[in-house]
């Protein structure tokens, strides 16, 4: 969005898709995890971890080329 | 959708998440500590190893706890014996009268290997216990309780419209934008977008188990107005009881009518879970779930004989596997590893809301539109 992009409106599906995807993930996760018990509750857990897997490598992507802009 | 709809949704976010947003950050910092109740009270010292038992030692016998209990508390009657989920202990609890409330209660542990009694946990100190009150009455009984709950209702009303008002901002930019390098406001901006909109289901599930959570009192009322007078119903008018049957042979009727389960705690005739002609013995499966739920069994005290047992209702069974879901304790520590880092995700949404709306609180309204229409950008932007 710097006003050199070529305008792009989005659907209220292409808005959401991921989000619906990682809630999906995240939801089904915390449910399965509830239902079974032993080893295979690390998998779920990871599952419900969904957001955390976009948003960590999001958070240091943006800081690290904030940070090569700045140098 | 169109602008007064964006501008009233826009309103309802903001109110609904600024009035609660004190208590639940609150809530979200007492919680921390309290998904991790069991690693924190191993390493307090609030649950004391057991002794080693010799190889012949013979298990206890209920009844010969309750009289040791008893005698250890002169003057007090026995209200409950709890089991330990996870350790041969059973604890029994003794009180002024049978309906003395929790607070005056005072709870004795054994050793169900040989007898022996242990050191009483640490009743309402500590700083677990602290974090418990704080987190689930802020210290102010039902009032706080419920209070609590009220605010649960505006974190999920939050949410709705969080992702109501999420689609007018998206709707130029890529899921996952987050511009850092540009203002510090439009970076917080897109961090509180997208942690907000990637934790909406965790949001949402331990929102709703939370308001569920604080009706405790009004459902466990409800239950004994309902299904517990029902089961109860043939004795409304039996003569007092004189003396009471063994706990022992209540627990073995109930065990015998009720198959590969076991028993979570025994309510005393007279207490708030019982009648005063039964003993209230619930008992939970093995299974994931079913150890979650309990089920009652009504003993008559006066001659040992199972008299009624059921599944609890739907909305009790709600209420039992609300609490796991709340506090994200039933996966292992991988979950609960998980579940603080999300916990600190909702601090950071909550904090970049404050944040984002102490920047632009004195703006007026339609700048504020403005922004949320234009993805964070300048006004002037087409």
């Amino acid at each position: 969005m710097s006003g050199t992009e070529p305008l792009v409106r989005r659907s209220t599906w292409g808005i959401f898709r991921f989000p619906v995807l990682i809630a999906t993930i995240s939801g089904c996760g915390l449910v399965l995890a509830l239902l079974t018990e032993g080893p295979i509750d690390v998998l779920w857990s990871c599952a419900v971890a969904a957001p955390l897997f976009v948003l960590g490598p999001g958070v240091l992507r943006a800081l690290f080329a904030a940070a090569k802009r700045k140098t | 959708m169109t602008p007064v709809a964006i501008r009233r949704w826009y309103v309802v976010h903001k109110w609904s998440s600024l009035i609660p947003t004190v208590f639940l950050i609150v809530l979200c910092a007492t919680g921390l500590p309290l998904i991790f109740r069991d690693e924190l009270q191993d390493m307090l010292g609030d649950e004391a190893p057991l002794p080693a038992v010799a190889a012949d030692a013979v298990p206890a016998r209920l009844d010969e706890l309750v009289s040791r209990a008893l005698a250890a508390r002169p003057g007090e009657v026995m209200q409950f014996l709890s089991f330990s989920d996870d350790r041969p202990v059973v604890f029994a609890t003794t009180a002024p009268t049978i309906d003395s409330p929790p607070e005056r209660a005072f709870v004795q542990p054994f050793d169900l290997r040989s007898g022996q009694a242990l050191a009483p946990p640490p009743l309402r100190r500590g700083f677990l216990y602290v974090m418990l009150r704080l987190h689930e009455d802020l210290f102010l009984d039902l009032p706080g309780q419920l209070f609590l709950g009220l605010m649960g209702i505006l974190l999920v009303l939050a949410i709705v419209s969080g992702v109501v008002v999420y689609a007018p901002f998206m709707r130029r930019l890529d899921f996952g934008t987050l511009r850092l390098g540009r203002s510090r406001r439009l970076g917080w901006l897109d961090i509180h977008n997208l942690a907000g909109i990637g934790t909406v289901a965790w949001l949402s599930v331990v929102g709703v188990t939370g308001i569920i959570n604080t009706l405790n009192p009004v459902i466990v009322g409800i239950w004994r107005a309902g299904q517990l007078a029902q089961m109860t119903a043939p004795y409304r008018n039996a003569p007092a009881l004189k003396a009471l049957s063994s706990v022992d042979g209540a627990v073995a009727a109930t065990l015998a009518a009720t198959a590969g389960m076991k028993v979570s705690f025994i309510a005393f005739p007279g207490t708030r879970f019982s009648s005063s002609h039964h003993y209230a013995v619930f008992v939970r499966g093995n299974e994931p779930v079913s150890s979650r739920l309990l089920k009652p069994a009504l003993i008559d005290a006066a001659t040992g004989k199972l008299t009624d047992i059921r599944q609890m209702p739907l909305y009790v069974r709600i209420l039992f596997l609300s609490e796991p879901l709340h506090f994200g304790d039933y996966g292992g520590i991988v979950l609960k590893i998980v579940w603080a880092c999300l916990d600190l995700t909702a601090i950071a949404v909550l904090g970049s809301g404050i944040y984002l709306w102490l920047g632009r609180r004195r703006a007026p309204h339609e700048r504020r539109l403005a922004e949320l229409i234009n993805g964070g950008e300048p006004a002037n932007t087409p």
